[in-house]
């Protein structure tokens, strides 16, 4: 028998959704697809130019749901030991202590994934997978929840590492932020300071909550209409790649992180069962970077199939 | 900082890993349960449907055999249906078969023989019984519901009536039923899929039946021979012999003897006497019928209306067959073509064989109380016995009053009336002397007695007289007449002046017996039981409405022979119809009737349409005719939303049904049949409210 949340509840997830609202302006859509990742445990890759509120995304996330968090830098001299930590000896009791690094953490903000050369970048990617880390050869578990919000710079820029298709796909769920529309910017132009905001805002959740909250994304109930759109899409994808049109259709762990994002964000919605509604809304976050290797480049292929394929 | 969760937050943890507990308990449950259907035996709900469906083949039969012997075979059924699971019980093997073999015993002692109908038939039922208290596994279920099938069609053997019919139809449906109950295995159906599924199945078959009925070369005889009265089952009905008491036993019983359309206008109430055994023969006791092969000629006398009419005589078991008044020649049989029929001298209507079946003819009789034989009486008719002295003497002093037989005749009838007769269903026994008894004793009597000492008295004073049996009245009922048991009459005929005369004591006696029928004449007669003597109309009305209804089951179904099968061939411009032809006409019907069926259901199973998907199936079609059609990418919410911009109105019923379907179609619960019923019932209501949406 499945368990259900109560409204009084699921209010929580409201609570948190409208504070997100509050810090980070005018991109709703967007804070939800972020906070369904981390619901369904996945990591969240923001593609976007400097300067539109990535670092203020990741920073209210934390925020907002207590979580501790880290920001890393990456620029093209870091190294793996930088993030993962190093082993440093300890002169009083003559042994190598572990020093831990910034991905010891809850939620980890990676800056600029993309101008770090590719070993420290499969380090990160490393850990984002398995919730471990090496160091020296021994390996150290982290922490749960673990979420990584990598931002990568569009890569018509010049001095960055493009991440291989591979890699992407370790990212659930990839989103662009983009400029803010007028009336959200005029907001942003006049109203308070965001840093201000950020450092008063106060936890809507604790830890424990975010991991029952996981567990119930879990619990969301898939029916056999969905799961046939579901695959109905991803056939699409894999034709649309013999056609040429993309770089490659998606696999079934995309399909998976599919499923686990619809219902994150079934669950987000008050529901226990997932609707087409929701994985359209998903679908193209999901898919878009997986297809062509980057969200811009995807977005276009990944909204044409939302609007072809039917609906059971 | 207070926590969202307060208290609850530790549980909340603890939770989490039980979840991932119970996901693995669950499909242990299910591989489980699939394993215990797969092992054939029974589940206890099957069993409890087995047991009915063995309650209601035996039910009709409840009717026909002795009550020691059905009370036990529903007894053995009921015992194992009402016991609970776990304390089942069972008759072991061995024991079994000593109580077969007892039952055997006892059937062949009650019967007196074991091949035959009944015995075979109670038989069966007891062992029916025995084989359902040892029924566990799907094997022996599937041979039970056969045997039912077969038990509850000997009911057929002792009654073809509506009733009897009607008694087989939920007793068919458990059949059907059990059968889908033992098919079912590991899919398990639930329990209401399966009665609604049964439930068509057995409408769907039901033109198939129908054509089987009127294809299917008849068996115009009953399998077990046909001749006689089954196995010497006790019928009411007039008999070859009549004594003192016998018409009013039969007066007792308000069975339907016969009845009878007429062509034109039906004859009065005095008139409606209805001829049958002439009983001759007298042994100082009883009347009875002495054989008479002549034929009658062609009657001379023709004075009278003359009347047409089609008589319909359930299965008599006698050999001769009722007319009105006089009749004017043999009539016709409609459905049995090969009855040999002959009417005698005595106007009495013969039979070759008795009549085992219901029987249809069409018959002319004139109205008439008189007619000239072709040939004077014999001697037979003037023979009294020596004995009933006082009667004797009594009839020789009114030949010495009169020499005219018409006027002796009706001074004796004169007399009955003077004298201080009472008429009775329940008259006191009778001596040696019944006559003398009767007429100067007890003077208490039913028809019987009077037509009986009045043919007595005639002849001891020289007129040849005779007395005959029949039926007198009849009660109008929509187009036809039903003549029951109840008015079975006797009355006397003198040869007087070269004619056969009816004089009818019994309305000198008592004169409403023939105006107002048996049960007005004895109203307020002691010996009829108390509820027979109240008379409610609505009842009655009901009564005579259920007889109608009977009445045309009898003709459309029972009497449906070969006759009537060649009618129809003929109309199809067939003269005599081989079997290849009907198998043809069988095969093409059936394919035929797998289109119009089959079809549908076949592409249910392929793509079964849930109810909710029919209902939003009906939505779209709603809406599409008001011009707005879902794009095939668009979700359901969105087009519903869509739909509630153009009819703001209509908000509330249209995000409800897009709500109940999603919840049919895509929660957890939908895959519940009973939720998903739920959800589909409120979307019909939703729907409801659309009704009258432009």
């Amino acid at each position: 028998m499945p368990i259900r949340a109560t409204a009084e509840e699921y209010r929580q997830i409201d609570s948190v959704v409208s504070q997100l609202d509050s810090i980070v302006i005018g991109k709703p859509n967007e804070l939800k697809l972020a906070f369904s990742t981390l619901l369904a445990g996945g990591h969240l890759l923001v593609e976007d130019i400097p300067g539109v509120g990535k670092t203020t995304l990741a920073r209210a996330l934390a925020a907002t749901l207590g979580l501790h968090w880290n920001r890393v830098q990456f620029t093209s001299d870091l190294l793996p030991a930088d993030i993962v930590g190093i082993s440093v000896f300890d002169v009083t009791k003559q042994s190598f202590r572990f020093h831990e690094g910034p991905i010891f953490t809850s939620l980890l903000l990676a800056d600029e994934l993309n101008r770090a050369p590719p070993k420290t970048q499969s380090a990160l990617l490393e850990a984002m997978e398995e919730h471990q880390v090496t160091a020296d050869g021994t390996s150290y578990q982290l922490g749960r929840p673990f979420f990584v919000v990598a931002t990568q710079n569009p890569q018509e820029q010049l001095g960055v590492y493009p991440l291989p298709e591979s890699q992407l796909d370790r990212f659930m769920v990839s989103i662009e932020l983009g400029y803010p529309d007028s009336v959200s910017e005029r907001e942003i132009l006049s109203g308070t300071d965001r840093r201000e905001l950020l450092d008063n805002a106060q936890a809507v959740m604790t830890t424990d909550n975010l991991l029952y909250w996981q567990a119930m994304a879990k619990q969301v109930h898939t029916a056999a209409p969905v799961l046939d759109y579901v695959q109905a899409l991803l056939a699409a994808t894999r034709q649309m790649a013999l056609d040429g049109e993309c770089g490659a259709g998606l696999s079934p762990r995309a399909g998976l992180s599919l499923i686990a994002m619809c219902k994150a964000w079934a669950l987000l919605h008050g529901r226990d069962m997932v609707l087409p509604e929701d994985v359209q809304a998903v679908f193209t976050s999901v898919a878009s970077h997986r297809m062509a290797g980057s969200l811009r480049k995807g977005l276009p292929l990944s909204t044409e199939l939302i609007n072809t394929v039917n609906v059971g | 900082m207070p926590t969202p969760f307060g208290g609850i937050q530790t549980d909340k943890t603890r939770f989490i890993l039980m979840l991932n507990r119970k996901a693995a308990q669950t499909a242990a449950n299910n591989s489980e349960s699939i394993a215990t259907a797969a092992s054939k035996r029974l589940t206890l709900q099957t069993q409890r449907i087995l047991g009915i469906t063995v309650l209601l083949s035996q039910l009709p039969l409840l009717l026909h055999l002795p009550l020691w012997l059905s009370l036990p075979g529903i007894g053995l059924v009921l015992a194992k249906l009402m016991a609970k699971p776990k304390d089942q019980f069972t008759i072991p093997p061995a024991l079994t078969i000593v109580f077969v073999l007892l039952c055997a015993i006892a059937v062949f002692f009650h019967y007196g023989h074991i091949f035959g109908r009944d015995p075979c038939v109670a038989f069966l039922y007891l062992l029916l019984g025995f084989k359902y208290a040892e029924t566990r596994r799907a094997y022996d279920a599937s041979l039970l519901i056969i045997l039912c099938a077969f038990l509850l069609l000997t009911q057929f053997f002792f009654r073809q009536s509506l009733f009897a019919a009607m008694l087989s139809i939920p007793a068919m449906y458990f059949v059907g039923l059990s059968l889908f109950a033992l098919q079912r295995g590991a899919i398990k159906t639930d329990t209401r899929t399966m009665v609604h599924v049964t439930a068509r199945l057995f409408l769907q078959a039901m033109p198939i039946a129908a054509l089987l009925f009127v294809v299917v070369p008849r068996i115009s005889q009953a399998p077990w021979g046909g001749n006689g009265n089954g196995d010497g089952q006790a019928q009411t009905g007039l008999s070859a012999r009549m004594s003192p008491g016998s018409i009013a036993s039969l007066s007792k019983s308000n069975e339907v003897a016969f009845r009878v359309e007429f062509k034109d206008q039906p004859p009065l109430a005095h008139e409606r006497y209805w001829r049958g055994p002439v009983l001759t023969g007298y042994d100082g006791y009883d009347w009875f019928i002495l054989p008479s092969d002549k034929r009658a000629q062609a009657s001379t006398n023709s004075n009278g209306r003359k009347i047409d009419y089609t008589v319909t005589l359930p299965a008599s078991y006698q050999p001769w067959l009722l007319s009105l008044d006089t009749p004017f020649a043999a009539p016709t049989a409609i459905n049995n073509s090969k009855l040999l029929i002959n009417l005698n001298q005595e106007l009495q209507i013969d039979t070759a064989t008795t009549i085992d079946q219901p029987l249809r003819y069409r018959a002319t009789s004139i109205l008439s109380d008189r007619f000239t034989p072709a040939m004077p009486p014999n001697t037979a008719t003037l023979l009294t016995t020596a004995t009933n002295p006082l009667a004797r003497s009594l009839a020789l002093e009114f030949r010495t009053k009169h020499a005219n037989d018409a006027a002796l005749a009706n001074d004796i009838l004169l007399w009955f009336n003077r004298e201080a007769f009472h008429y009775t269903l329940n008259p006191p026994k009778l001596g040696d002397n019944s006559i003398d008894d009767f007429i100067f004793t007890t003077r208490r009597g039913f028809c019987e007695h009077y037509a009986g000492s009045f043919v007595f008295m005639l002849r001891a004073a020289g007129i040849p007289a005779r007395v005959v049996t029949g039926y007198q009245g009849g009660e109008m009922n929509d187009g036809y007449m039903i003549v029951r048991q109840s008015d079975a009459h006797a009355w006397a005929e003198a040869y007087i002046d070269g004619q056969w005369r009816r004089y009818d004591p019994t309305a000198a006696v008592a004169p409403q017996r023939v105006e107002q029928g048996a049960s007005d004449a004895l109203r307020n007669d002691s010996s009829r039981s108390f509820l027979s003597r109240i008379e409610i109309p609505l009842l009655n009305s009901a009564k005579l409405q259920w007889d109608k209804v009977n009445f045309a089951w009898q003709k459309i179904v029972i009497d449906f022979d070969s006759t009537r099968q060649q009618a129809i061939w003929k109309k199809l411009g067939i003269e005599k119809p081989s079997g290849w032809m009907i198998v043809v006409a069988l095969i093409a019907a059936s394919a035929l009737w797998a289109l119009v069926i089959l079809k549908p259901l076949s592409e249910l199973r392929r793509n079964p349409l849930q109810p909710c998907e029919k209902h939003w199936r009906k939505l779209s079609s709603k809406l599409a005719t008001q011009g707005l059609v879902r794009e095939k990418s668009e979700s359901y919410t969105s087009f519903i939303e869509r739909a509630c911009r153009q009819w703001p109105q209509y908000q509330a019923p249209l995000r409800s049904i897009v709500e109940s379907y999603h919840n049919g179609m895509y929660a957890l619960e939908g895959g519940d049949p009973h939720h998903h019923q739920q959800m589909a019932g409120q979307m019909k209501s939703a729907l409801n409210e659309l009704k009258r949406m432009r």
